[in-house]
């Protein structure tokens, strides 16, 4: 259900992410982007024309200001001004309303009232805001000028606010409520409010058609208060006519028509100035309902070329845009693509743009704009004929242009697709590293990405692997980055890191002063995890070597091991400090939460809250930052490293993979310790660890079940029964 | 009747069997009146008229949110429609942000009610739900308004709830709820998966409350049998006639 569903999806994509069980829903976490994919990470600067690294998978009005701005139009007003003018203290005129009529109202009539509501339930069980805001305020205002000239008491105004009260009994469902007649004698004024009352309350009561018709005599009667909003009213009957209803009238195509003909008489009565807004608006969203695909033409017509954009254009374009690809909650089929983009220049480059179409490199060929030139870089497949002029044209690109990052950064994204690295690196040669004029720190990012894959030594690569957080996202929403100004990392060097770099690789990398030390902590912990499970002390020293220089809350368990002479010894103490440190993984962590943004050495206590203990698996996948735009098939081989290490890389990941998870090679681990060394009083505390560590450390490949959390439980207790492990370990966990 | 009915459902088939009253009821529709097979539809356009006998709709007919002390009324926006013999479910989903449920006053939680019980008379609205997932320092709250809304919707409509699988679990406090069926929530569970494997498989792994009914996605990996229980099918994409027929298989 959805609720259920946006919370678990939430919770198992941060699962999924760890590979970690956990026992509950939340905490829910800030996760530090390095790329963003549905919008610029930088919306005030893109707002302002420098729009970075364009992406086809930016949201339609993002792409709607890149067009403008690609072809030298001034840049859509910013979109991150303020949501509205604040909202007054007042109560909203529907409460203003029921308080009047519960105050004024004698209580014979408020008795005969159901609870006056604004909302109605239609027969598909849908429903729509039936009676709007402006329809109470005017009738407050309508009670507010009586009572001026009647007085609150008098008769005309009760009857007025009476008859105004049935009229919104027809707000919230039910069979029609009418307003009695005007009594007989009343004046022309009062005669005039009373008809007026008795259509709304038709239109409110859904029957269209009677109250278009009662609307249009109101028109009509030159004596009526109420004449000038006749034609508006009963073009908005029309028009609900077909839109509430679930089944589309047969002749709603005739009722727009005559709808379009109410707005434009109300446009051009003088007398009707005040609705000329309004009605101007709702000829616009006939004209979207009517006939779509022009309307579509003419929103983008005025979207790509108009000095300036009204907000309500861009909205409108974007609906029409979803409905036109078939992009619906309802899941309504497309438009036909074809009408959709002829002669429309805008939408064309949005879906050959967004639908990978061949179109983008046949009007690129016709056009030689900047333009089509992003559209076909994104488009062209590596093997292309065309991506030699393409890349030629992006060459060509000056550094000035809007286009610039775009066509840099696609430009090297293809030289790598075509395993061209050495032209890769040519062109990132005289490329910044760092944000400036034109580079925003996403395109550093995604520089950096590149950097990284093409990297022709381990001094580039680990020059590469830093990056920087462009957008802090959580639940509720996504925002600039704020307090993270950390350098972190991205998943495809995570990936590197973990999958495609043998043992030896890592320890050096962690050895070399490259990486800002929070990073390198990163690397010398995996490496020397790694080392533990594959046996490899002399790497496992070198490795502990940089984790004690960094994280001084181990330098007295790494001292031991650097200091033991012997296998056995070094074996125990490694285990113990494994167990000791639930922050130790043979993975290297890639993207960032604000959790682990906050954690800068390997944490020496089982996480509870959110667990996320030791590690499940090997972590390989390229996951959903810069790699999703440079590679297709996972992160491949840093180019220095020969076909020796990536066997030797193999082989290593698959003697991780069989060592299984952590929980139960540690916990056997602790019982065999425990079982050589009798008297041994640090066995017992690698027994309690095992066991509390058991609870908080499930991978999701674990069996159900298992016999060693009661073997190192039972083995505790009776072999140690003195010990504080002993009495501090109450239980053991499935 | 509501623990009893629970026995019931996990009997009728054998029942229903030996039952001449019985021998006229389809298979596919329970005791209560609603079918084996229920359809979540949520908010969004739904189009089920070509929907089979024997199926029902769980509509969701209202979301009420609770902020800072209040509660707004979000009616469902989009149509539904249905064959006029389509058994209803009428849903109405709690949402509140910080636990804020908890503080809620007697006449909110009174309200809330009778909005939930204002349900039951949508046309052909054969059953209400409830949909919330209250945190911990809501439970409280939460028994009373059911209370509440079993006493205004009388003792014969069935009204039921969805529940967190942990409820039907190891963290059950159900107990005593005038409900007719929760329906443990088995999907998007992610690696949790395994410890409410029992229940997908079998009733009698679940809590007693849990026994009736259970709801899962047609996305979801996990492989359920219904044993005679009553399932809820989400659908996180429109509802198609192959999509139907993917929901069918999985009561089967």
């Amino acid at each position: 259900m959805s609720g259920a569903w946006r919370r678990g999806f939430m919770w198992c994509l941060a699962v999924a992410a760890t590979g970690t069980a956990a026992l509950a829903c939340g905490p829910f976490f800030i996760e530090l982007l390095t790329v963003k994919h549905s919008s610029p990470a930088d919306r005030a600067g893109y707002a302002r024309g420098e729009l970075g690294v364009v992406k086809p998978s930016f949201e339609r009005r993002y792409l709607v200001q890149a067009y403008r701005t690609l072809g030298g139009v001034a840049p859509m007003a910013p979109d991150d001004r303020p949501a509205g003018a604040a909202a007054s203290g007042d109560k909203p005129p529907f409460q203003r309303w029921r308080d009047l009529q519960a105050r004024e109202l004698p209580a014979a009539v408020t008795q005969t009232l159901k609870p006056v509501g604004t909302d109605r339930i239609a027969a598909d069980y849908s429903s729509f805001v039936n009676c709007l805001a402006p329809g109470f305020e005017q009738a407050l205002a309508a009670h507010a000028e009586r009572v001026t000239r009647f007085g609150a008491r008098s008769r005309d105004v009760i009857d007025w606010l009476t008859a105004q009260a049935a009229v919104f009994q027809n707000c919230a469902g039910g069979p029609l409520v009418l307003p009695a007649p005007a009594e007989a004698g009343s004046d022309a004024r009062a005669r005039a409010d009373r008809d007026y009352q008795i259509a709304a309350a038709y239109f409110y009561a859904t029957q269209y058609d009677e109250a278009a018709g009662r609307f249009r005599a109101i028109a009509a009667n030159t004596a009526s208060p109420w004449r000038a909003s006749g034609r508006y009213l009963a073009a908005r009957a029309l028009i609900r006519s077909v839109t509430v209803p679930s089944t589309r009238p047969k002749d709603a195509l005739q009722r727009f028509a005559a709808a379009e003909r109410e707005l434009q008489a109300t446009i051009a009565d003088r007398d009707a100035a005040p609705l000329h807004t309004s009605a101007r608006g709702l000829l616009d969203l006939v004209a979207a309902r009517a006939r779509p695909i022009e309307r579509l033409h003419e929103l983008s017509a005025r979207l790509a070329t108009a000095p300036t954009v009204a907000p309500r254009d861009l909205v409108d374009y974007t609906w029409l845009m979803d409905r036109a690809l078939g992009e619906t909650a309802a899941g309504t089929p497309p438009m036909d693509l074809a009408a959709v983009t002829k002669g429309d220049d805008l939408t064309d480059w949005i879906v050959a743009t967004q639908k990978h179409q061949a179109r983008a490199l046949e009007r690129w060929q016709e056009t030689r704009s900047e333009r089509w030139l992003v559209a076909a870089l994104w488009t062209a497949g590596a093997r292309d004929t065309a991506v030699p002029a393409l890349l030629a044209a992006a060459a060509q690109v000056p550094q000035a242009s809007p286009a610039f990052a775009t066509t840099a950064f696609l430009r090297i994204r293809l030289l790598i697709q075509r395993n061209d690295l050495a032209g890769a690196r040519a062109a990132l040669a005289p490329l910044p590293d760092a944000p400036g004029p034109g580079f925003s720190a996403e395109t550093i990012n995604l520089l950096r990405a590149a950097r990284f894959t093409v990297a022709a030594t381990p001094d580039d690569l680990l020059a590469a692997a830093p990056r920087v957080v462009v957008r802090a996202e959580s639940e509720g929403g996504s925002e600039p980055p704020g307090k993270f100004g950390k350098p972190v990392w991205d998943d495809d060097v995570a990936a590197v890191f973990n999958s495609r770099m043998p043992l030896e690789r890592l320890v050096a990398a962690a050895e070399s002063t490259r990486l800002p030390a929070r990073l390198r902590l990163r690397v010398a912990q995996a490496a020397f995890t790694r080392a533990v499970l594959l046996e490899r002390p002399q790497a496992g020293a070198r490795a502990a070597r940089v984790v004690a220089s960094l994280a001084p809350s181990l330098r007295g368990d790494l001292g031991r091991y650097i200091a033991a002479t012997d296998d056995a010894a070094r074996r125990r103490i490694a285990t113990l400090t494994l167990l000791r440190t639930p922050g130790l993984s043979i993975n290297v962590g890639g993207r960032d939460t604000d959790e682990s943004y906050g954690r800068d050495t390997p944490s020496r206590q089982f996480g509870h809250a959110f667990p996320r203990n030791w590690w499940c698996g090997v972590e390989a996948g390229a996951g959903d930052g810069a790699a999703r735009l440079l590679v297709s098939d996972g992160v491949p081989f840093p180019p220095f490293i020969t076909e020796a290490e990536r066997r030797d890389t193999a082989s290593e990941v698959d003697a991780l993979a069989g060592i299984g998870s952590p929980r139960a090679y540690l916990t056997a681990a602790a019982i065999q310790w425990a079982t050589e060394r009798r008297a041994d009083p640090d066995a017992a505390e690698a027994l309690a660890l095992a066991i509390d560590g058991w609870r908080w450390s499930r991978c999701q490949a674990d069996p159900p079940k298992s016999d060693l959390p009661p073997r190192a439980f039972a083995l505790l207790h009776r072999q140690f029964p003195q010990n504080e492990w002993a009495t501090k370990t109450k239980y053991w966990y499935d | 009747m509501r623990r009893g009915a629970l026995l019931l459902i996990a009997l009728s088939v054998s029942w229903l069997a030996l039952s001449p009253a019985g021998a006229s009821v389809p298979r596919s529709i329970d005791r209560d009146g609603l079918p084996r097979l229920i359809l979540w539809a949520w908010e969004r356009p739904t189009d089920l008229r070509s929907l089979d006998d024997g199926i029902g709709v769980a509509f969701l007919s209202q979301t009420l949110i609770v902020r800072h002390g209040s509660v707004e009324v979000l009616p469902r926006r989009n149509p539904l429609r249905v064959a006029a013999d389509t058994p209803l479910v009428a849903v109405t989903r709690i949402e509140s942000g910080d636990a804020g449920a908890a503080t809620l006053s007697p006449a909110t939680t009174s309200a809330m009610a009778a909005a939930i019980a204002g349900t039951a008379s949508l046309p052909r609205v054969r059953g209400v739900q409830i949909d919330f997932d209250a945190a911990g320092s809501e439970r409280a709250f939460y028994r009373a308004l059911v209370l509440a809304v079993r006493q205004a919707i009388g003792p014969d409509l069935p009204l039921s709830i969805t529940a967190l699988a942990s409820w039907c679990a190891q963290d059950r406090w159900m107990a005593g709820l005038p409900v007719d069926e929760a329906v443990p929530m088995l999907f998007r569970l992610g690696p949790l998966n395994d410890p409410y494997a029992g229940i997908a498989r079998s009733p009698s792994a679940a809590a007693a409350e849990c026994r009736g009914a259970l709801g899962t996605s047609l996305d979801e990996p996990l492989r359920i049998r219904a044993a005679g229980r009553r399932v809820y099918v989400f659908n996180a994409s429109p509802w198609t006639p192959a999509s139907v027929t993917r929901a069918r298989e999985v009561l089967e």
